[in-house]
């Protein structure tokens, strides 16, 4: 009974690591968490407590294996001035009507209906607009999202559509 | 003083006035909603320039690495925050301000 169970156990836990072997998920967490451990340190080592850190991070993969998230790290790359630029202006914006005598908002609610197919991409876009000019998300929908905007809303209902396409591009179609 | 000191206090001195407007607009604007917008925009920016700031003055790649990351996790923590709240309060029925 005992043996039944502990050697049920080990195949579990043996194909469960080999899920995770599989692919070139864990010496690409392991660069990752290493990497991670440099910054984490200020550069100043300390590898006996980081590589055992690391290894058991790097094994005990929380992440299921197969992921349903495969970036285009080209255009994420190319996301990354544009995201600069775009909450420079955001914050801008928003200095800009605090400090007006009349704070001009003019908020309205709109319903915006979804493009992008339904997987981590709409919680992504629907958490970046928070950080994008005059937009914040009130509501994820199945079919929708709303859309507490502030200031001219033809113009902010355009770059939502932009960031969408742009969120789209950044998934590899699995 | 070297140039990395002065670009640096120069940055760290740029973040400062994004944090007293975010401020500002939290106490000016007149609901959650809006007050959210000033928070989460405002403040992401000020601390951008600060993390950025620090880590040119120190001029160890690892700290200015770790001062991005810090900034980054902030982006991401800031983003979730003002969303969930958003929902949250759109849920339990609160209209939003109009003039």
């Amino acid at each position: 009974m005992n043996r039944v169970l502990i050697t049920g156990w080990f195949e579990s836990g043996r194909r469960l690591l080999d899920a995770q072997h599989a692919g070139l998920g864990l010496p690409l967490r392991l660069v990752a968490y290493c990497a991670l451990w440099w910054i984490l340190s200020g550069g100043e080592g300390g590898w006996l407590w980081g590589l055992p850190a690391v290894a058991a991070a790097a094994l005990f993969n929380p992440f299921p294996p197969g992921a349903r998230w495969r970036l285009r790290w080209s255009e994420l790359l190319l996301f990354i001035p544009v995201f600069c630029g775009l909450s420079m202006r955001s914050a801008l914006d928003v200095a800009a009507r605090a400090v007006h005598p009349r704070c001009p908002l003019d908020p309205v609610l709109v319903d915006y209906p979804w493009q992008l197919p339904d997987d981590g991409g709409r919680v992504f876009l629907a958490n970046l607009l928070n950080l994008m000019p005059g937009t914040l998300c009130v509501r994820i929908g199945a079919r929708s999202m709303t859309v507490h905007i502030i200031g001219d809303t033809a113009d902010r209902l355009e770059s939502i559509a932009r960031l969408e396409s742009r969120i789209g591009r950044l998934q590899v179609a699995a | 003083m070297s140039w990395t000191e002065l670009v640096g206090g120069l940055l760290v001195i740029a973040g400062m006035p994004f944090f007293i407007l975010g401020t500002l607009g939290l106490l000016r604007f007149p609901d959650v909603y809006t007050r959210l917008h000033a928070l989460s925009k405002a403040d992401n920016v000020g601390l951008g320039l600060v993390c950025v700031g620090l880590g040119i003055q120190s001029g160890s790649p690892a700290m200015m690495l770790k001062l991005l990351l810090i900034w980054v996790l902030m982006l991401v923590a800031s983003a979730t925050g003002a969303g969930l709240i958003a929902r949250t309060a759109l849920a339990r029925g609160i209209r939003p301000w109009s003039p």
